[in-house]
């Protein structure tokens, strides 16, 4: 069951097609996991067709039809690059779709074959390749009973849990909950499950310095 | 047919010994009116034009600039597209979709050209894709908004928009959004196109900004000047309204 979800604005914007690259993978991430957010988007969506609909039809170029009718048949260029991986992989099916197009290849085993890199003994990032200015995304895994440094954003900062859970002042965060915290949340997660806390992370500014301490042990700290 | 909606029929013959032309037209109590022509008693290509009694110019340009098709045809037409890769029904795709596409890229802020490409590479996108399409989940031109959508985004951003794939939503299974309450915004376009001329003039100003000139939420409240609830309270009464409207109108 699914407690917290993001706002519908963000639904709205996301429908709509306006939120930023990383923004929009947290929301349709937790969207893969969540039918009632889901279904918002969808009503977005169909506000955007009728939204189309209701415009006036320019004519096209002479000729257009033509010119597309003569590029059917070649072959799918990418413009952006893939990074995108058979679903079929064992383990893959454990990552949601979305996401699973940012990682490289998910072996058996699921999250556990993906290449953390141990930040500190407690928590361990996998930085995705999505390189937007002042965004940071990534998986942060950290261990049972782990703590984050009390610490404040500039921006926003998108938390949607994957795996395990925390708590925090807010309550408490389980596969498929969003966080959305911004700068009048002062913040203290704790890791309170057995099992490590897997959740994609989305900063979108450098966030506020609470104190040398928290700057060097502190990679929510860090963009 | 709605309830009180009515049923006229015209004949004439346009030229001395030509064809018998009927034009029905049906007039709904509210702002619609659909027209079948009918020559000599068999009934042509039903144009299904749609129009507000209001915008009557916009209906004539609306008509030639190419027959409006409905829903299903338009479903059917994509499905003949991702089965049998059917150029004929790309075409009729094409005719229906590419002038609207275009008007969206202007709308947007394009230049015509801009826009004439914009509309070629989402009809470009709607071939590939055509497979991808599933007509109980959300109606052609929504599909198609979402194409053209992520086309934008592609061009003009050089971003991706990440997209939540039928496959998942197989697999999770929930009563919260059961598959009657999907096919509801599958069904709805023509009905949400007049719940939207209903809305009060701040909250489309809120979704033209939105769908139109690419503006996320917190952007409108700068541009217009308002606090962020102001602008996430229209968001939310707008949506709420289109839900209010249709389970009672689809009855």
């Amino acid at each position: 069951m699914i407690n917290h979800h993001p706002p519908l604005e963000l639904l709205f914007d996301y429908a709509a097609g306006t939120l930023p690259e990383p923004v929009a993978l947290a929301v349709a991430t937790h969207a893969a996991l969540c039918p009632m957010c889901r279904d918002d988007i969808d009503a977005a969506e169909a506000l955007g067709g009728a939204m189309l609909d209701t415009l006036t039809p320019v004519p096209m170029q002479e000729g257009a039809l033509d010119a597309v009718l003569a590029r059917l048949d070649e072959p799918e260029v990418e413009t952006l690059a893939a990074n995108s991986i058979a679903a079929s992989e064992e383990g893959a099916h454990m990552i949601p779709g979305p996401l699973r197009r940012y990682l490289g290849a998910v072996r058996a085993g699921g999250w556990d074959s993906l290449p953390w890199r141990g930040i500190t003994r407690a928590l361990e990032e996998i930085r995705l390749p999505i390189r937007m200015p002042g965004f940071k995304v990534s998986l942060m895994r950290l261990a049972p009973g782990a703590t984050v440094p009390v610490h404040t954003h500039r921006g926003v900062e998108y938390t949607l849990v994957l795996s395990g859970g925390f708590s925090d002042e807010t309550g408490e965060y389980l596969p498929g909950d969003f966080a959305c915290k911004d700068q009048s949340h002062v913040h203290r997660p704790v890791v309170d499950t057995d099992e490590p806390c897997i959740s994609l992370v989305v900063l979108d500014a450098p966030v506020k310095l609470t104190g040398m301490v928290g700057r060097l042990v502190n990679p929510f700290l860090r963009m | 047919m709605r309830d009180g909606s009515t049923v006229r029929d015209t004949s004439r013959v346009i030229r001395p010994g030509g064809p018998r032309v009927v034009l029905h037209y049906r007039l709904t109590v509210g702002l619609d009116m659909s027209t079948a022509f009918v020559i000599d008693g068999v009934p042509q290509l039903n144009l299904g034009v749609r129009f507000r009694s209001r915008d009557r110019d916009a209906a004539t340009r609306m008509m030639q600039a190419g027959a409006r098709l409905d829903n299903d045809r338009l479903c059917d037409l994509i499905e003949a597209v991702a089965q049998h890769k059917d150029r004929r029904a790309f075409s009729e795709l094409f005719r229906h979709f590419a002038p609207r596409l275009k008007a969206f890229g202007i709308r947007q802020g394009s230049d015509a050209a801009t826009a004439d490409e914009l509309a070629q590479e989402a009809m470009l996108a709607l071939w590939r894709k055509a497979a991808t399409f599933d007509r109980s989940r959300a109606s052609a031109t929504t599909w198609v908004f979402t194409i053209v959508r992520n086309k934008r985004i592609d061009m003009f951003r050089r971003q991706r928009h990440p997209e939540v794939a039928l496959d998942e939503a197989a697999e999770q299974p929930s009563e919260e959004a059961a598959p009657d309450d999907r096919l509801q915004w599958s069904t709805a376009g023509d009905l949400l196109s007049r719940v939207l001329a209903t809305l009060p003039q701040d909250q489309i100003v809120v979704l033209q900004k939105a769908f139109y000139e690419d503006k996320s939420h917190s952007v409108i409240a700068e541009e217009l000047n308002l606090p962020l609830g102001t602008v996430k309270s229209r968001i939310r009464l707008g949506l709420a309204r289109l839900r209010q409207a249709l389970p009672e109108e689809q009855l």
